[in-house]
Protein backbone atom coordinates (compact mmCIF):
# COMPACT_ATOMS: atom_id res chain seq x y z
CA UNK A 1 0.00 0.00 0.00
CA UNK A 2 2.75 2.58 0.57
CA UNK A 3 4.05 1.80 -2.82
CA UNK A 4 0.78 2.63 -4.44
CA UNK A 5 0.54 6.35 -2.38
CA UNK A 6 4.19 6.94 -3.49
CA UNK A 7 3.25 6.40 -6.76
CA UNK A 8 -0.07 8.54 -6.80
CA UNK A 9 1.83 11.61 -5.18
CA UNK A 10 4.53 11.00 -8.39
CA UNK A 11 1.30 11.89 -10.48
CA UNK A 12 0.88 14.95 -9.14
CA UNK A 13 4.08 16.09 -8.66
CA UNK A 14 4.64 15.87 -12.62
CA UNK A 15 1.76 18.29 -13.29
CA UNK A 16 3.83 20.98 -11.73
CA UNK A 17 1.19 21.92 -9.37
CA UNK A 18 1.77 24.58 -7.27
CA UNK A 19 3.51 23.30 -3.65
CA UNK A 20 0.17 24.02 -1.35
CA UNK A 21 -2.23 22.00 -3.92
CA UNK A 22 0.74 19.49 -4.16
CA UNK A 23 0.06 19.18 -0.43
CA UNK A 24 -3.30 19.28 0.01
CA UNK A 25 -3.52 16.89 -2.80
CA UNK A 26 -1.07 14.38 -1.99
CA UNK A 27 -2.94 14.33 1.52
CA UNK A 28 -6.46 13.60 -0.35
CA UNK A 29 -4.88 10.93 -2.09
CA UNK A 30 -3.02 9.12 0.33
CA UNK A 31 -6.22 9.47 2.69
CA UNK A 32 -8.37 7.53 -0.42
CA UNK A 33 -5.67 5.15 -0.67
CA UNK A 34 -6.26 3.49 3.25
CA UNK A 35 -9.86 4.71 3.27
CA UNK A 36 -11.06 2.92 0.95
CA UNK A 37 -15.24 2.44 1.20
CA UNK A 38 -17.95 0.51 -0.10
CA UNK A 39 -21.11 -0.70 -0.41
CA UNK A 40 -22.30 -4.50 -0.71
CA UNK A 41 -23.86 -5.58 -3.80
CA UNK A 42 -26.25 -8.38 -1.94
CA UNK A 43 -26.82 -9.95 1.45
CA UNK A 44 -23.00 -11.24 2.61
CA UNK A 45 -21.19 -13.22 5.19
CA UNK A 46 -19.00 -11.24 6.96
CA UNK A 47 -16.53 -13.82 8.12
CA UNK A 48 -13.63 -14.94 10.84
CA UNK A 49 -11.19 -15.27 8.11
CA UNK A 50 -10.71 -15.19 4.52
CA UNK A 51 -11.84 -18.41 3.81
CA UNK A 52 -15.32 -19.85 2.90
CA UNK A 53 -15.53 -22.34 5.45
CA UNK A 54 -14.80 -19.91 8.15
CA UNK A 55 -16.84 -18.74 11.15
CA UNK A 56 -19.61 -16.31 9.87
CA UNK A 57 -19.45 -13.19 12.54
CA UNK A 58 -22.94 -11.68 11.34
CA UNK A 59 -24.81 -11.69 8.09
CA UNK A 60 -24.83 -8.22 6.72
CA UNK A 61 -27.43 -6.87 4.50
CA UNK A 62 -27.60 -5.23 0.95
CA UNK A 63 -26.33 -1.63 0.46
CA UNK A 64 -25.02 -1.61 3.73
CA UNK A 65 -21.80 0.79 3.99
CA UNK A 66 -18.15 -0.82 4.52
CA UNK A 67 -14.68 0.36 4.76
CA UNK A 68 -11.81 -1.85 3.25
CA UNK A 69 -8.91 -2.31 5.33
CA UNK A 70 -7.65 -5.39 3.02
CA UNK A 71 -7.29 -7.30 -0.08
CA UNK A 72 -6.31 -11.02 -0.04
CA UNK A 73 -7.34 -13.02 -3.23
CA UNK A 74 -11.32 -13.49 -3.35
CA UNK A 75 -11.19 -11.80 0.00
CA UNK A 76 -11.76 -8.15 1.62
CA UNK A 77 -10.69 -6.94 5.22
CA UNK A 78 -13.65 -4.59 6.27
CA UNK A 79 -15.18 -2.59 8.86
CA UNK A 80 -18.97 -2.86 8.95
CA UNK A 81 -21.28 0.13 10.14
CA UNK A 82 -21.58 -1.34 13.90
CA UNK A 83 -17.82 -1.54 14.02
CA UNK A 84 -18.01 -5.73 13.38
CA UNK A 85 -14.80 -6.46 11.62
CA UNK A 86 -14.00 -9.27 9.43
CA UNK A 87 -13.05 -10.62 5.73
CA UNK A 88 -16.21 -10.76 2.46
CA UNK A 89 -16.13 -12.06 -0.79
CA UNK A 90 -14.99 -9.26 -3.30
CA UNK A 91 -17.60 -9.73 -5.43
CA UNK A 92 -19.93 -8.77 -3.25
CA UNK A 93 -18.35 -5.37 -3.13
CA UNK A 94 -18.47 -1.85 -5.01
CA UNK A 95 -16.64 0.85 -4.30
CA UNK A 96 -18.36 3.16 -6.40
CA UNK A 97 -21.42 5.60 -5.09
CA UNK A 98 -23.71 2.56 -4.75
CA UNK A 99 -25.77 4.02 -7.48
CA UNK A 100 -26.97 1.09 -9.28
CA UNK A 101 -27.27 2.57 -13.11
CA UNK A 102 -24.24 4.62 -12.66
CA UNK A 103 -23.20 4.15 -16.26
CA UNK A 104 -20.20 5.85 -17.89
CA UNK A 105 -23.08 8.18 -19.24
CA UNK A 106 -24.65 9.23 -16.63
CA UNK A 107 -21.71 9.31 -14.87
CA UNK A 108 -20.40 12.21 -17.40
CA UNK A 109 -23.70 13.54 -17.55
CA UNK A 110 -24.03 14.74 -14.04
CA UNK A 111 -20.78 16.84 -14.64
CA UNK A 112 -22.82 19.45 -16.18
CA UNK A 113 -25.63 19.28 -13.36
CA UNK A 114 -23.13 19.27 -10.43
CA UNK A 115 -20.64 21.38 -12.03
CA UNK A 116 -17.34 21.23 -10.32
CA UNK A 117 -18.88 21.06 -6.82
CA UNK A 118 -18.52 17.52 -6.56
CA UNK A 119 -18.31 16.05 -2.91
CA UNK A 120 -14.42 15.29 -3.19
CA UNK A 121 -11.21 16.65 -5.17
CA UNK A 122 -10.45 14.57 -8.68
CA UNK A 123 -6.87 13.85 -9.65
CA UNK A 124 -6.78 16.93 -11.37
CA UNK A 125 -4.84 14.88 -14.11
CA UNK A 126 -5.91 15.57 -17.50
CA UNK A 127 -6.45 11.94 -19.66
CA UNK A 128 -6.75 11.57 -23.24
CA UNK A 129 -8.72 12.82 -25.10
CA UNK A 130 -11.20 11.93 -28.22
CA UNK A 131 -9.76 15.05 -30.07
CA UNK A 132 -5.82 13.97 -29.19
CA UNK A 133 -6.62 10.55 -30.50
CA UNK A 134 -7.97 11.68 -33.72
CA UNK A 135 -5.57 14.34 -34.39
CA UNK A 136 -2.46 12.02 -33.65
CA UNK A 137 0.18 12.19 -36.34
CA UNK A 138 1.50 8.33 -36.43
CA UNK A 139 4.83 7.24 -34.37
CA UNK A 140 6.09 4.75 -36.68
CA UNK A 141 9.28 4.61 -34.52
CA UNK A 142 7.67 3.28 -31.37
CA UNK A 143 5.34 1.60 -32.89
CA UNK A 144 8.52 -0.33 -34.62
CA UNK A 145 9.69 -0.85 -31.07
CA UNK A 146 7.21 -2.22 -29.94
CA UNK A 147 8.82 -5.42 -31.72
CA UNK A 148 12.23 -5.38 -29.90
CA UNK A 149 10.36 -5.29 -26.86
CA UNK A 150 8.39 -8.42 -27.50
CA UNK A 151 9.52 -11.26 -25.35
CA UNK A 152 9.49 -15.07 -26.91
CA UNK A 153 7.64 -17.69 -25.19
CA UNK A 154 10.70 -19.11 -23.45
CA UNK A 155 11.49 -15.97 -22.07
CA UNK A 156 7.80 -15.85 -20.60
CA UNK A 157 8.02 -19.73 -19.34
CA UNK A 158 10.88 -18.68 -17.37
CA UNK A 159 8.83 -15.62 -15.93
CA UNK A 160 6.17 -17.53 -14.75
CA UNK A 161 8.75 -20.11 -12.82
CA UNK A 162 10.41 -17.77 -11.60
CA UNK A 163 6.65 -16.52 -10.28
CA UNK A 164 5.76 -20.05 -8.96
CA UNK A 165 2.94 -19.26 -11.39
CA UNK A 166 1.88 -22.82 -11.66
CA UNK A 167 -0.45 -22.87 -14.73
CA UNK A 168 -4.13 -25.27 -14.67
CA UNK A 169 -6.38 -26.37 -17.22
CA UNK A 170 -9.86 -24.11 -16.84
CA UNK A 171 -12.30 -23.79 -19.96
CA UNK A 172 -13.81 -20.92 -21.05
CA UNK A 173 -17.13 -20.26 -19.07
CA UNK A 174 -19.79 -20.88 -21.65
CA UNK A 175 -20.95 -17.97 -23.75
CA UNK A 176 -24.39 -17.22 -22.44
CA UNK A 177 -24.63 -13.13 -21.86
CA UNK A 178 -26.86 -12.47 -24.33
CA UNK A 179 -26.07 -10.04 -27.29
CA UNK A 180 -27.59 -7.05 -27.94
CA UNK A 181 -29.31 -5.98 -31.23
CA UNK A 182 -26.22 -5.20 -33.85
CA UNK A 183 -26.43 -1.97 -34.93
CA UNK B 1 -7.75 23.20 -15.10
CA UNK B 2 -11.23 23.19 -14.41
CA UNK B 3 -11.57 24.82 -17.78
CA UNK B 4 -10.03 22.53 -19.27
CA UNK B 5 -11.72 19.34 -17.27
CA UNK B 6 -14.94 21.45 -18.73
CA UNK B 7 -13.52 21.57 -22.49
CA UNK B 8 -13.40 17.68 -22.17
CA UNK B 9 -16.24 16.87 -19.99
CA UNK B 10 -18.22 19.21 -23.15
CA UNK B 11 -16.73 17.25 -25.86
CA UNK B 12 -16.92 13.56 -24.74
CA UNK B 13 -20.77 14.74 -23.17
CA UNK B 14 -21.52 15.91 -26.48
CA UNK B 15 -20.36 12.83 -28.41
CA UNK B 16 -21.90 10.84 -25.71
CA UNK B 17 -25.57 12.99 -25.82
CA UNK B 18 -25.99 12.18 -29.56
CA UNK B 19 -24.32 8.63 -29.24
CA UNK B 20 -27.95 6.19 -29.37
CA UNK B 21 -29.46 8.80 -32.01
CA UNK B 22 -26.74 7.96 -34.52
CA UNK B 23 -24.96 5.15 -33.72
CA UNK B 24 -25.61 3.96 -37.17
CA UNK B 25 -23.53 6.94 -38.39
CA UNK B 26 -20.53 5.34 -36.94
CA UNK B 27 -19.91 3.36 -40.11
CA UNK B 28 -20.83 7.06 -42.46
CA UNK B 29 -17.72 8.35 -40.48
CA UNK B 30 -15.47 5.69 -42.18
CA UNK B 31 -17.26 6.05 -45.14
CA UNK B 32 -16.91 9.25 -45.51
CA UNK B 33 -13.21 9.09 -45.96
CA UNK B 34 -13.96 7.23 -49.10
CA UNK B 35 -10.96 5.54 -49.93
CA UNK B 36 -11.80 4.65 -53.25
CA UNK B 37 -12.40 1.46 -55.46
CA UNK B 38 -9.95 -0.71 -55.66
CA UNK B 39 -10.18 -4.39 -56.89
CA UNK B 40 -10.20 -6.66 -53.95
CA UNK B 41 -12.19 -10.19 -52.90
CA UNK B 42 -15.02 -8.32 -51.29
CA UNK B 43 -15.61 -12.08 -48.77
CA UNK B 44 -12.61 -13.37 -48.07
CA UNK B 45 -11.95 -13.35 -44.30
CA UNK B 46 -9.08 -10.36 -43.39
CA UNK B 47 -6.02 -12.76 -43.12
CA UNK B 48 -3.98 -12.46 -39.86
CA UNK B 49 -1.38 -11.22 -41.49
CA UNK B 50 -3.43 -8.11 -42.44
CA UNK B 51 -4.73 -7.55 -38.88
CA UNK B 52 -1.35 -7.60 -37.99
CA UNK B 53 -0.93 -4.57 -40.56
CA UNK B 54 -3.97 -2.85 -39.34
CA UNK B 55 -2.84 -3.18 -35.49
CA UNK B 56 0.31 -1.96 -36.80
CA UNK B 57 -0.99 1.33 -37.95
CA UNK B 58 -3.67 1.36 -34.80
CA UNK B 59 -0.85 1.50 -33.05
CA UNK B 60 1.62 4.49 -34.45
CA UNK B 61 -1.67 6.74 -34.44
CA UNK B 62 -2.12 5.77 -30.52
CA UNK B 63 1.52 5.98 -30.30
CA UNK B 64 1.93 9.46 -32.05
CA UNK B 65 -1.00 10.79 -28.61
CA UNK B 66 1.15 9.32 -26.17
CA UNK B 67 4.60 7.57 -26.66
CA UNK B 68 6.01 4.33 -25.64
CA UNK B 69 7.62 5.03 -21.68
CA UNK B 70 11.31 5.36 -22.10
CA UNK B 71 11.92 2.51 -19.37
CA UNK B 72 13.17 -0.53 -21.13
CA UNK B 73 12.98 -2.51 -17.42
CA UNK B 74 9.21 -1.52 -17.08
CA UNK B 75 8.48 -2.64 -21.17
CA UNK B 76 10.02 -5.95 -20.59
CA UNK B 77 8.37 -6.79 -17.77
CA UNK B 78 4.79 -5.75 -18.91
CA UNK B 79 5.50 -7.85 -22.03
CA UNK B 80 6.73 -10.99 -19.66
CA UNK B 81 3.18 -10.61 -17.97
CA UNK B 82 1.78 -10.50 -21.15
CA UNK B 83 2.82 -13.04 -23.02
CA UNK B 84 3.08 -15.63 -20.41
CA UNK B 85 -0.74 -15.14 -19.86
CA UNK B 86 -1.03 -15.39 -23.97
CA UNK B 87 0.63 -18.79 -23.85
CA UNK B 88 -2.37 -19.61 -22.19
CA UNK B 89 -4.38 -18.97 -24.71
CA UNK B 90 -5.82 -20.52 -28.16
CA UNK B 91 -2.97 -18.50 -29.75
CA UNK B 92 0.19 -18.44 -27.70
CA UNK B 93 2.06 -17.97 -30.88
CA UNK B 94 0.62 -14.62 -32.38
CA UNK B 95 3.20 -12.13 -32.55
CA UNK B 96 1.82 -10.86 -28.57
CA UNK B 97 3.22 -7.27 -28.09
CA UNK B 98 3.02 -4.70 -25.03
CA UNK B 99 4.13 -1.54 -24.07
CA UNK B 100 2.76 0.88 -21.49
CA UNK B 101 2.02 4.73 -22.91
CA UNK B 102 3.56 7.86 -21.26
CA UNK B 103 0.00 9.28 -20.67
CA UNK B 104 -1.46 9.96 -16.82
CA UNK B 105 -4.56 8.71 -18.24
CA UNK B 106 -6.45 5.51 -17.17
CA UNK B 107 -6.88 2.84 -20.03
CA UNK B 108 -5.74 0.48 -21.93
CA UNK B 109 -5.85 0.02 -25.39
CA UNK B 110 -5.69 -3.46 -27.81
CA UNK B 111 -5.37 -4.04 -31.50
CA UNK B 112 -5.84 -6.46 -33.51
CA UNK B 113 -2.98 -8.98 -34.49
CA UNK B 114 -1.94 -8.90 -30.37
CA UNK B 115 -0.58 -5.52 -29.84
CA UNK B 116 -1.51 -4.45 -26.53
CA UNK B 117 -0.92 -0.85 -24.50
CA UNK B 118 -1.81 0.52 -21.34
CA UNK B 119 -1.45 3.59 -19.99
CA UNK B 120 1.51 4.77 -17.35
CA UNK B 121 -1.62 6.44 -15.34
CA UNK B 122 -3.41 2.56 -15.45
CA UNK B 123 0.21 0.95 -14.04
CA UNK B 124 0.69 3.34 -10.93
CA UNK B 125 -2.46 2.65 -9.93
CA UNK B 126 -2.53 -0.97 -9.69
CA UNK B 127 -2.01 -2.64 -6.44
CA UNK B 128 0.27 -5.97 -7.62
CA UNK B 129 0.96 -7.91 -10.57
CA UNK B 130 -2.76 -10.16 -10.34
CA UNK B 131 -4.45 -6.51 -11.37
CA UNK B 132 -2.03 -6.45 -14.53
CA UNK B 133 -2.99 -9.81 -15.19
CA UNK B 134 -6.12 -9.12 -15.25
CA UNK B 135 -6.20 -6.10 -17.46
CA UNK B 136 -3.71 -7.76 -19.82
CA UNK B 137 -5.69 -11.06 -19.62
CA UNK B 138 -9.16 -8.36 -20.65
CA UNK B 139 -7.43 -6.92 -23.58
CA UNK B 140 -5.56 -10.61 -24.87
CA UNK B 141 -9.75 -11.29 -24.93
CA UNK B 142 -10.48 -8.68 -27.14
CA UNK B 143 -7.92 -10.07 -29.89
CA UNK B 144 -8.45 -13.63 -29.21
CA UNK B 145 -12.11 -12.74 -29.88
CA UNK B 146 -11.51 -10.64 -32.54
CA UNK B 147 -13.87 -7.54 -31.39
CA UNK B 148 -12.05 -4.73 -33.13
CA UNK B 149 -12.02 -6.47 -36.23
CA UNK B 150 -15.50 -7.75 -35.89
CA UNK B 151 -16.53 -4.25 -35.22
CA UNK B 152 -14.74 -2.85 -38.33
CA UNK B 153 -16.54 -5.55 -40.67
CA UNK B 154 -19.78 -4.87 -39.19
CA UNK B 155 -20.25 -1.47 -39.68
CA UNK B 156 -17.93 -1.35 -43.17
CA UNK B 157 -18.30 -4.45 -44.65
CA UNK B 158 -15.28 -6.89 -45.58
CA UNK B 159 -14.77 -5.06 -48.91
CA UNK B 160 -12.98 -2.00 -47.00
CA UNK B 161 -11.70 -3.40 -44.46
CA UNK B 162 -10.42 -5.52 -47.55
CA UNK B 163 -9.24 -2.21 -48.99
CA UNK B 164 -7.70 -1.13 -45.67
CA UNK B 165 -5.33 -4.08 -45.27
CA UNK B 166 -4.63 -3.46 -49.21
CA UNK B 167 -3.45 0.39 -48.24
CA UNK B 168 -1.29 -1.65 -45.84
CA UNK B 169 0.69 -3.41 -47.54
CA UNK B 170 1.50 -0.72 -50.27
CA UNK B 171 2.45 1.75 -47.35
CA UNK B 172 4.89 -0.87 -46.26
CA UNK B 173 6.52 -0.92 -49.51
CA UNK B 174 6.91 2.51 -49.31
CA UNK B 175 3.64 3.74 -51.86
CA UNK B 176 1.42 6.32 -50.61
CA UNK B 177 0.33 6.21 -47.18
CA UNK B 178 -2.25 9.19 -47.38
CA UNK B 179 -5.20 6.75 -47.45
CA UNK B 180 -3.48 4.76 -44.72
CA UNK B 181 -3.03 7.34 -42.70
CA UNK B 182 -6.49 8.64 -42.81
CA UNK B 183 -7.86 5.04 -42.61
CA UNK B 184 -5.61 4.56 -39.75
CA UNK B 185 -7.00 7.97 -38.25
CA UNK B 186 -10.63 6.73 -38.82
CA UNK B 187 -9.71 3.27 -37.22
CA UNK B 188 -9.33 5.16 -33.80
CA UNK B 189 -12.60 5.73 -33.64
CA UNK B 190 -13.44 2.44 -32.13
CA UNK B 191 -11.64 3.91 -29.31
CA UNK B 192 -13.19 7.25 -28.82
CA UNK B 193 -16.74 5.38 -29.04
CA UNK B 194 -15.69 2.15 -27.47
CA UNK B 195 -16.81 -1.01 -28.67
CA UNK B 196 -20.03 -2.94 -28.24
CA UNK B 197 -20.50 -3.28 -24.15
CA UNK B 198 -21.57 -7.00 -24.64
CA UNK B 199 -17.59 -7.69 -26.04
CA UNK B 200 -16.05 -5.75 -22.84
CA UNK B 201 -18.54 -8.07 -20.94
CA UNK B 202 -17.43 -10.67 -22.58
CA UNK B 203 -13.42 -9.97 -22.37
CA UNK B 204 -13.84 -9.63 -18.23
CA UNK B 205 -15.39 -12.90 -18.04
CA UNK B 206 -12.69 -14.27 -20.71
CA UNK B 207 -9.76 -12.50 -19.06
CA UNK B 208 -10.72 -13.79 -16.09
CA UNK B 209 -10.18 -17.78 -16.63
CA UNK B 210 -6.94 -16.52 -18.47
CA UNK B 211 -5.27 -14.72 -15.63
CA UNK B 212 -6.80 -18.02 -13.28
CA UNK B 213 -5.09 -20.72 -16.39
CA UNK B 214 -2.17 -18.48 -15.43
CA UNK B 215 -2.06 -19.14 -11.99
CA UNK B 216 -2.65 -15.66 -11.31
CA UNK B 217 -5.24 -14.76 -8.45
CA UNK B 218 -8.17 -14.37 -11.07
CA UNK B 219 -9.63 -11.43 -9.26
CA UNK B 220 -6.76 -9.54 -10.13
CA UNK B 221 -9.25 -7.25 -12.86
CA UNK B 222 -11.78 -6.95 -9.93
CA UNK B 223 -9.46 -4.88 -8.01
CA UNK B 224 -8.93 -2.63 -11.03
CA UNK B 225 -12.72 -2.38 -11.84
CA UNK B 226 -13.12 -1.25 -7.92
CA UNK B 227 -10.59 1.32 -8.21
CA UNK B 228 -12.31 2.57 -11.45
CA UNK B 229 -15.97 2.41 -9.52
CA UNK B 230 -13.90 4.40 -6.99
CA UNK B 231 -13.14 7.20 -9.01
CA UNK B 232 -15.10 10.22 -9.02
CA UNK B 233 -17.14 11.23 -12.13
CA UNK B 234 -15.26 14.22 -13.24
CA UNK B 235 -12.01 12.13 -13.10
CA UNK B 236 -9.89 13.70 -15.91
CA UNK B 237 -7.92 10.69 -16.59
CA UNK B 238 -10.82 7.94 -16.06
CA UNK B 239 -12.75 10.49 -19.27
CA UNK B 240 -12.00 8.48 -21.77
CA UNK B 241 -12.91 4.96 -19.99
CA UNK B 242 -16.30 6.16 -18.64
CA UNK B 243 -17.02 7.18 -22.45
CA UNK B 244 -16.28 4.12 -24.06
CA UNK B 245 -16.98 1.17 -21.24
CA UNK B 246 -19.86 -0.10 -19.27
CA UNK B 247 -19.82 1.56 -15.31
CA UNK B 248 -17.55 -0.70 -13.41
CA UNK B 249 -20.21 -1.54 -11.06
CA UNK B 250 -22.34 -2.96 -13.86
CA UNK B 251 -18.75 -5.01 -14.64
CA UNK B 252 -18.38 -6.31 -10.89
CA UNK B 253 -21.88 -7.35 -11.50
CA UNK B 254 -22.09 -9.41 -14.35
CA UNK B 255 -18.81 -11.13 -12.73
CA UNK B 256 -20.12 -11.51 -9.79
CA UNK B 257 -23.41 -13.10 -11.19
CA UNK B 258 -21.03 -15.27 -13.92
CA UNK B 259 -18.38 -16.64 -11.43
CA UNK B 260 -19.84 -17.25 -7.99
CA UNK B 261 -17.22 -18.66 -5.96
CA UNK B 262 -16.19 -21.46 -8.21
CA UNK B 263 -12.60 -19.76 -8.57
CA UNK B 264 -12.46 -18.47 -5.32
CA UNK B 265 -9.88 -21.86 -4.72
CA UNK B 266 -7.22 -20.13 -7.47
CA UNK B 267 -7.20 -16.72 -5.47
CA UNK B 268 -5.14 -17.01 -2.39
CA UNK B 269 -1.74 -15.26 -2.16
CA UNK B 270 0.29 -17.82 -3.65
CA UNK B 271 -1.40 -16.51 -6.91
CA UNK B 272 0.00 -13.08 -6.98
CA UNK B 273 3.69 -13.14 -6.94
CA UNK B 274 5.21 -10.02 -5.16
CA UNK B 275 7.38 -8.70 -7.84
CA UNK B 276 5.53 -5.59 -9.26
CA UNK B 277 8.05 -3.43 -11.05
CA UNK B 278 8.31 -0.17 -9.37
CA UNK B 279 8.30 3.14 -11.36
CA UNK B 280 11.14 4.91 -11.41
Amino acid sequence: MPRLRNNRIRVASSHRWRPAWLIVGAVLLAGTAWAESGILLKDTDLRHEPLGSAEVVKQLPANQKVEVTSRQGAWAAVTAADGSQGWIRILNLRTGTGEKARSGFGAMASMFTTGSSGKSASTGVKGLTADQLRKAKPNYPDADALSGLAVSNEDAETFGQDGKLQSITLAYLPENIERGEKK
Amino acid sequence: MKRQLFTIALLLGGVLAFAPSNAQDFGNVFKAFSIGKKAVDANRPITPEEEAKIGYGMAANLLGAAPLVKDPELQRYVNRVGRWLAKHTEQPDLAWKFGVIDSPDFNAFSMPGGTILITQGLYQRMRDESELAGVLAHEISHVLLKHQIKAIQSELGKEWTGELAGAAIEQHSGANSQVLNRAFSAGTELWVRGLDKHDEFQADIHGVIIAARSGYNPYGLVGVLQTIDAAQPKDGAMALLFATHPSAGSRIEALSTKLGEQLDVYADQSHTPGRMYALK
